[in-house]
C-alpha cells in the first residue's frame, strides 16, 4: 500500500540528511505505530508519505502513485493529524459543511458518536475550545472523514490521561478491515494496547518492523525476582517490583501483554534478533 | 488518473476559501473603508465650496480608480498569505484538490475578490461620509459613487483613449507589471512587496545602464521610425513574459513544501 523505496530527505538549508537510503513497506488494514527517539525522522516520515515535503532521491507511492505529486484521489483517502494545527473560527457545523465535500466518505455519525465518546458537545463554536478539545474534534472529524488511510503525529500530546483512554476507545472503535492507521509518538504507553504493528526508527535505519503478534510470539514480557532463572533474558531493566525482561517465549506459555517502552529500549540497544 | 482541473472540486475549494478566510477578508474591506473614509471627508467635507467640490469629484474618481488598478497590480503579492506559518500550509496543501484548483482560487482570491471588497469599501465608505455630514448638520453632500463608477467603467473599456496601440500597451504593462509582483509573491517566503519592488527597481536599473552602454558603444542612431519599431517589438514581447511570469509563479506554487527555505520558498 505505502512503497517506501530509497529515500533521502534533508530539510531545506540542512546539509545533515533525516533519511539516507531508506526504505520500508507498509501493507496496510492495520493500526502502526511508528516510534523512535526524539529527531529520528518519525513526523518527517509522516510528511513525506502525505506528500507535504519533497524527496531528495527514492520514491514513495501509495497504491502505485507518487506521493509527491499530491494527486487530490489520494489526498481524499489519506487524513493526516498533525501534532499542531490551524483549526478556522467558526462553528463546528459550518467546518463540517466546509470540509466534509472533499471526503466522499464523511459519516456524521461517525462525527457525533466520536464528540460523545470525547465527552464533547455536538454544537460547537471552534474558536472557544482549548488545544486539547481543538485535538479531539479534529481527530473526531478524521475519523469520521472514513479515509483508507490515517496518519497522526503524536495524537495523544497534550491530552489529559481520562483523555488518553478515550482517544484509545475512540480509535479503536472506528477501525474498518480497510483502513491503515500510523500513529507516530513518543509515548508508547498512551498507544501501547492500540497498535497491530510495530516499526521502530533510529537514525535512518529500522530497528524493528513487526506485527504485535509475531513480537508476542516470538518474546514475553515479565516481571522476574532477582535470583529467578535468567537463561531466556534478552533484556532486562531493573524496576519496584523487581526486574522487568524480555524473554524468548516458550511456546507452551501463554502470551503475554506487550511492553513498548522496554521493547524500545531493547531494540536500540540491538538486543532483538 | 486524476483531472487536472475539476470544476466542482474548484466551486467547493472556492467556497470554502471564502469562508474559511472570511474574518481576514472583513478586516482588509473594513481597514480600505476607514482609508476611503478618511480621504474623502478630508477631500471633500472639510472644503465648503460646492464648485471646487464638483470639479474635484471626476479628479478625485480617476485618481481612486487608479489606486484599484495599483491594488490590481501589486494583489499578486499576497497570493501565498494563507499560507504563512507551517500549520497554515498543513492546512491548504492537504485538501483534496489539484494545485491548479488551488493555485486559481487563490488567484482569484487576491485579485477579482479584493478589488469588489476595495469597490464595496469605497461606495461604504461614501455613504458613511454623507450620512456623517447630514448628523452633523453640515446638510446633503453629493456623492462621489456615480463619478466613481462613470471613471471607472471608462478605464476599463478605454472610452476616453483614441490610440489603440496606447491601450494595448497600457493593458499589457499593467497584467506585466501584475505578474511580475505574482512571481515574487510566490517565491519570495517573506517581505514579499518590499522585495518584489526592490527586485524590479534594480531590474529596471541595471536595464538602463545595460542599453544607455549598449547605445553609446554601438552610436545608435535612434529616430522616430525605430523608437516605434522597438516599441512594438516590446508590445509583442511582454505578453510572452507575462505568460512566462505566471508559469513560473504556478510552478513554484506546486513546488511549495510545508517546510522550506527561509527566504525563498523552493
Amino acid at each position: 500500500m505505502i512503497d517506501i523505496r530509497n529515500i533521502g530527505y534533508s530539510y531545506p538549508g540542512s546539509r545533515k540528511e533525516v533519511f539516507t537510503n531508506f526504505s520500508l513497506n507498509i501493507k496496510g488494514n492495520s493500526i502502526y505505530g511508528l516510534l523512535g527517539k526524539n529527531g529520528t525522522g518519525k513526523s518527517t516520515l509522516l510528511y513525506l508519505i502525505s506528500g507535504m515535503l519533497r524527496l531528495k532521491y527514492g520514491k514513495i507511492e501509495i497504491d502505485g502513485e507518487d506521493a509527491g505529486r499530491r494527486n487530490p484521489d489520494i489526498l481524499r483517502e489519506l487524513f493526516f493529524v498533525p501534532e499542531e494545527f490551524d483549526l478556522p473560527s467558526m462553528t463546528l457545523d459550518a467546518y463540517v459543511r466546509l470540509n466534509s465535500p472533499f471526503y466522499p466518505h464523511f459519516d456524521r455519525k461517525v462525527l457525533n458518536r466520536c464528540l460523545l465518546d470525547f465527552e464533547l458537545p455536538l454544537n460547537l463554536n471552534l474558536k472557544e475550545l482549548s488545544m486539547g478539545q481543538k485535538k479531539k474534534v479534529y481527530m473526531s472529524f478524521a475519523l469520521a472523514a472514513n479515509t483508507r488511510m490515517l496518519l497522526m503525529d503524536e495524537p495523544t500530546n497534550g491530552m489529559d490521561i481520562p483523555s488518553k483512554s478515550q482517544f484509545r476507545k475512540v480509535v479503536a472503535s472506528n477501525m474498518s478491515e480497510n483502513r491503515t492507521v500510523i500513529i507516530s509518538t513518543h509515548q508508547v504507553h498512551d498507544v501501547e494496547q492500540l497498535l497491530d504493528h510495530i516499526i521502530m526508527l533510529d537514525r535512518s535505519r529500522i530497528l524493528l518492523n513487526a506485527s504485535v503478534q509475531d513480537i508476542c510470539e516470538r518474546y514475553s514480557f515479565e516481571c522476574r525476582m532477582p535470583g529467578e532463572n535468567s537463561d531466556d533474558v534478552i533484556y532486562a531493566e531493573p524496576s519496584l517490583q523487581g526486574n522487568n525482561v524480555i524473554a524468548r517465549r516458550n511456546s507452551e506459555k501463554e502470551d503475554t501483554m506487550i511492553n513498548l517502552e522496554l521493547l524500545f529500549n531493547a531494540a536500540t540497544k540491538n538486543l532483538l534478533k | 488518473m486524476a483531472k487536472t482541473f475539476d470544476i466542482n472540486r474548484f466551486m467547493q475549494l472556492s467556497k470554502w476559501s471564502v469562508y474559511t478566510y472570511k474574518k481576514e477578508y472583513i478586516t482588509t474591506v473594513t481597514m480600505a473603508t476607514v482609508i476611503f473614509f478618511i480621504i474623502l471627508f478630508m477631500r471633500f467635507n472639510l472644503m465648503g465650496l460646492n464648485d471646487v467640490i464638483m470639479d474635484g469629484m471626476e479628479t478625485f474618481s480617476h485618481t481612486a480608480v487608479g489606486l484599484l488598478m495599483f491594488i490590481f497590480s501589486i494583489s499578486g503579492c499576497y497570493l501565498l498569505n494563507n499560507m504563512k506559518t507551517k500549520q497554515q500550509r498543513l492546512m491548504f496543501k492537504l485538501l483534496p484538490a489539484s494545485d491548479a484548483e488551488k493555485f486559481l482560487a487563490r488567484y482569484l482570491y487576491v485579485t477579482v475578490f479584493w478589488i469588489v471588497g476595495c469597490i464595496v469599501a469605497y461606495c461604504i465608505a461614501d455613504v458613511l461620509r454623507l450620512s456623517l455630514s447630514l448628523i452633523t448638520g453640515h446638510g446633503m453632500q453629493t456623492t462621489t459613487i456615480p463619478y466613481f463608477f462613470t471613471a471607472l467603467t471608462n478605464t476599463v473599456t478605454f472610452n476616453n483613449v483614441n490610440d489603440t496601440a496606447d491601450a494595448i500597451f497600457s493593458v499589457e504593462m499593467l497584467m506585466f507589471t501584475h505578474s511580475l509582483y505574482l512571481l515574487g509573491g510566490t517565491l519570495f517566503r517573506r517581505r514579499q512587496f518590499v522585495l518584489t519592488s526592490m527586485t524590479m527597481i534594480l531590474g529596471t536599473i541595471l536595464l538602463a545602464w545595460v542599453a544607455s552602454w549598449f547605445v553609446g558603444s554601438y552610436s545608435f542612431n535612434i529616430s522616430t521610425e525605430s523608437l516605434k519599431g522597438f516599441v512594438y517589438f516590446i508590445m509583442c514581447l511582454l505578453p510572452v513574459l507575462t505568460a512566462a511570469a505566471y508559469w513560473l509563479s504556478y510552478r513554484i506554487f506546486k513546488r511549495m513544501q510545508v517546510v522550506n527555505n527561509k527566504w525563498i520558498n523552493l
